[in-house]
């Protein structure tokens, strides 16, 4: 039949409307490269002060009220609602910036002067750079004294000594001081080693530098906890990572040697038949459904079993509670029937009659194995590892009930590191889309935040899957030449 | 025949690895069938008791409602996809969008459930101007998630049969529309059918989609009740419930109802395929 264009149209469109889900993630992530908009904000009754009118485009309305994130002033105030009608005056403010403090309330002002001891920066290019780098160091070289001290605790005299620098570490940190201006002028003072962020309005200026939206894309993965839609989704990020890699070595280990035992041993026609009948049936369970029996088996009760035997009374609820272990375990066995039923698929495109060959000619199961089996099927049976870590890493229902959180530790997104325990909550990128941990306007900064780390989750499934798919494209080109 | 010592030590040691080997095997691959065995029992066991009287039919009701949408929607676009990719790619460039397929066929359910509940369904419920539309956003994401799934199964289906069943329909006179309808499809539909049961028995397991685009709750539909869905209500009731409680009851029941339902829906596409082939 001819190829015609009628045709190709209707591949194209339906292949765009297959994508399209890529797309519209990519275009919901984008405001996450954005800066704040910072703006001199003037009411009706006088009071000028920098803020962001939030949700964007609110203050369009003639009515209605809008409210205007303004950081916290204090009083555990970080938007000031008011009706639209007396938002008198709006002006970008370009000069203005962003600090999330650890100290303090969050502060929106002009940086005027850094003063440091035997030093004042001044100048907009020096200061910036400036704020870029001098908190982390201090905090950096903060962690460190502090653990220096409490590690010579034993030692009294390296204990005097790490005392003193932590001294002079205070003094010093003492007199670097910041000093921002607010809309009406005021100074305010500001210690340099509790910024935790110092960010620069993007009214009036779009950045085009690569290495600052580089900068706050490593923000948003490493940021540690704090307002405007949290810290970094780094930690997220990284137990999906850890999830499938242990998922796919127990549906890989169990799914390759049920399919090779599958093979051997189940030459019955029958007995094939409907082994691969079950295998079919199994792969198609919901992962709601190994989500329960994950939580009713491993958490309900092996887990508290093994908080009986191994933790001490009083220790509180550890393997009881849910965690990557069980998780994993419980995607590995929802992922093992779909690695298996791609196993058994792979190892049928052997020959049989190579396999005959070598019986014919006397070998044992183990040389068959070792000298057609796995160097023909390897790649195949691999692709269908990876094709059941790409369906475990997409998975969310079974991990919902087996430990996946949207804050842990009292901490939002961010948690105390990446190598998360085995036992316990662990933050992941479903649970964070399908409960978010903002509410009100802090949704709306949260949401780009959300559809980042979904990014991140569906760019590394759909790459597990395509690298399934390339190994197989070889597996196919195979030529049968026995070797 | 007479053996040397030597030979027959190397045949000792290769049957004592053959051995080794088939002990090993088959004791890696207990586990799956265990799996099984675990599964059914603990669903069965946990779903032994009084439990709260839980609406079982309405959950039934909406859980095959939404998957039907779904499947409605997504299975003729599906069915168009696969046949213009058959007419209009070569075999090379095919096993690359074969590729493509299977990649957008790994996104997972819940960036889709994310999109429809925070971008579609309030630009939809702006231009309708209702917010009542769950069930329908729900079917719809759900479909979206299903094409490219639908598609390459599909197009595997079609791809079963014999070019030369096409060639020779051609070269005997028949036309497009005949060849397409009388032997490609008629030759496929059991394959065809087999994989609608299976993207259905899939749709029916879905959960994160309807909790996340229509919230679980029971709406008007159609006159009836519509959202709410197994998978789902599991979502939500299984993290409250505590083990031996009446709910506790209820989850394992709904989970064995939903178990049931897609085993049952998958075998029924298989014995369908067997059948009619």
């Amino acid at each position: 039949m001819n190829r015609s264009r009628p045709w190709l149209v209707v591949v194209a469109v339906l292949l765009a409307a297959c994508a399209a889900p890529v797309a519209l993630l990519v275009w919901a992530c984008a405001p996450v490269t954005w800066r704040i908009p910072i703006e001199t904000c003037r009411l009706a009754d006088g009071r000028v002060f920098y803020g962001a009118v939030l949700p964007a485009g609110a203050a369009d309305r003639s009515e209605g009220a809008v409210r205007i994130y303004r950081g916290d002033d204090g009083a555990g105030r970080e938007f000031v609602s008011v009706a639209a009608s007396d938002l008198v005056g709006r002006a970008p403010a370009p000069d203005a910036w962003v600090f999330g403090r650890e100290d303090g309330p969050t502060v929106l002002g002009v940086p005027i002067r850094l003063r440091m001891p035997g030093r004042v920066l001044r100048g907009d290019d020096s200061l910036a750079v400036a704020l870029e780098r001098i908190p982390t160091l201090l905090r950096h070289d903060r962690a460190r004294l502090a653990r220096d001290v409490r590690r010579e605790s034993g030692d009294p005299s390296r204990f005097r000594q790490a005392g003193e620098r932590w001294a002079r570490w205070l003094e010093r940190d003492d007199s670097t001081l910041l000093d921002v201006s607010d809309a009406q002028g005021r100074i305010l003072t500001i210690r340099l080693s509790g910024v935790v962020r110092a960010e620069r309005s993007s009214a009036g200026r779009e950045s085009s530098d690569p290495r600052a939206l580089v900068r706050r894309l490593e923000r948003l993965v490493l940021a540690p906890p704090g307002p405007w839609g949290g810290g970094g989704v780094g930690p997220a990020i990284f137990s999906v990572l850890q999830l499938t890699l242990f998922s796919g070595l127990v549906a890989g280990f169990f799914g390759c040697a049920s399919a090779l035992w599958m093979r051997d041993w189940s030459r019955h026609p029958g007995w094939r038949r409907r082994g691969r009948d079950l295998v079919a049936h199994m792969a198609g369970v919901p992962g709601v459904v190994w989500g329960v029996v994950g939580a009713g088996l491993l958490i309900h009760g092996f887990g508290a079993s093994l908080d009986r035997i191994l933790v001490e009374p009083g220790a509180g609820v550890i393997w009881g509670g849910g965690g990557l272990l069980w998780s994993s375990l419980t995607l590995g066995a929802f992922a093992t029937p779909i690695v298996l039923a791609q196993a058994l698929e792979e190892l049928d495109r052997i020959p049989q009659r190579w396999i005959e060959t070598l019986w014919t000619s006397g070998a044992t199961e183990l040389q068959v194995l070792s000298k057609v089996v796995v160097p023909h099927a390897w790649r195949g049976m691999l692709a269908a590892i990876l094709s059941g870590m790409a369906r475990a890493a997409g998975e969310t229902a079974p991990l919902l009930l087996t430990g996946a959180l949207h804050s842990a530790g009292g901490l939002l997104l961010a948690s105390n590191g990446f190598l998360r325990s085995l036992a316990g909550g662990y933050l992941h990128p479903g649970a964070l889309a399908l409960d978010p941990p903002w509410g009100g306007l802090d949704a709306e900064l949260g949401q780009p935040v959300v559809a980042f780390t979904l990014l991140g989750l569906a760019v590394f499934c759909i790459a597990l899957d395509l690298c399934a798919s390339l190994l197989r494209r070889r597996v196919f080109a195979t030529p049968e030449v026995l070797p | 025949m007479n053996d040397s010592p030597r030979t027959r030590e190397n045949l000792d040691r290769i049957r004592r690895g053959d051995s080794l080997y088939r002990l090993a095997a088959r004791f890696a691959s207990l586990p799956v069938p265990v799996m099984l065995v675990l599964v059914v029992a603990h669903l069965v066991h946990g779903s032994w008791g009084t439990g709260t009287g839980f609406g079982l039919a309405s959950l039934v009701w909406g859980t095959l409602s939404i998957a039907l949408a779904a499947t409605a929607l997504a299975a003729p676009a599906a069915l168009g996809a696969a046949l213009a990719a058959r007419h209009s790619f070569a075999a090379g460039s095919r096993r690359w969008l074969d590729a493509i397929l299977s990649g957008l066929s790994a996104l997972p359910m819940v960036v889709l459930g994310f999109l429809f509940a925070s971008q579609v369904g309030p630009a939809f419920a702006l231009s309708w101007g209702t917010s009542s539309l769950g069930p329908i956003l729900a079917g719809i994401a759900m479909a979206a998630g299903m094409l490219p799934v639908l598609w390459k199964r599909f197009q595997d289906a079609l791809d079963e049969v014999p070019a030369e069943l096409t060639h020779g329909a051609i070269a005997l006179g028949a036309r497009p529309g005949r060849v397409l309808l009388g032997f490609e499809l008629a030759a496929a539909f059991p394959a065809l059918l087999r994989a609608l049961a299976t993207a259905f028995a899939r749709a029916c397991g879905e959960s994160v989609v309807v909790l996340m685009v229509s919230g679980n709750f029971a709406s008007s539909w159609g006159g009836s009740a519509g959202a709410a869905s197994l998978g789902a209500s599991l979502l939500v009731l299984a993290p409250e419930a505590a083990p031996g409680s009446p709910e506790w009851v209820d989850v394992h029941r709904i989970a064995l109802v939903l178990l049931a339902l897609c085993v049952g829906a998958h075998a029924l596409g298989r014995m369908a395929e067997e059948k009619i082939r």
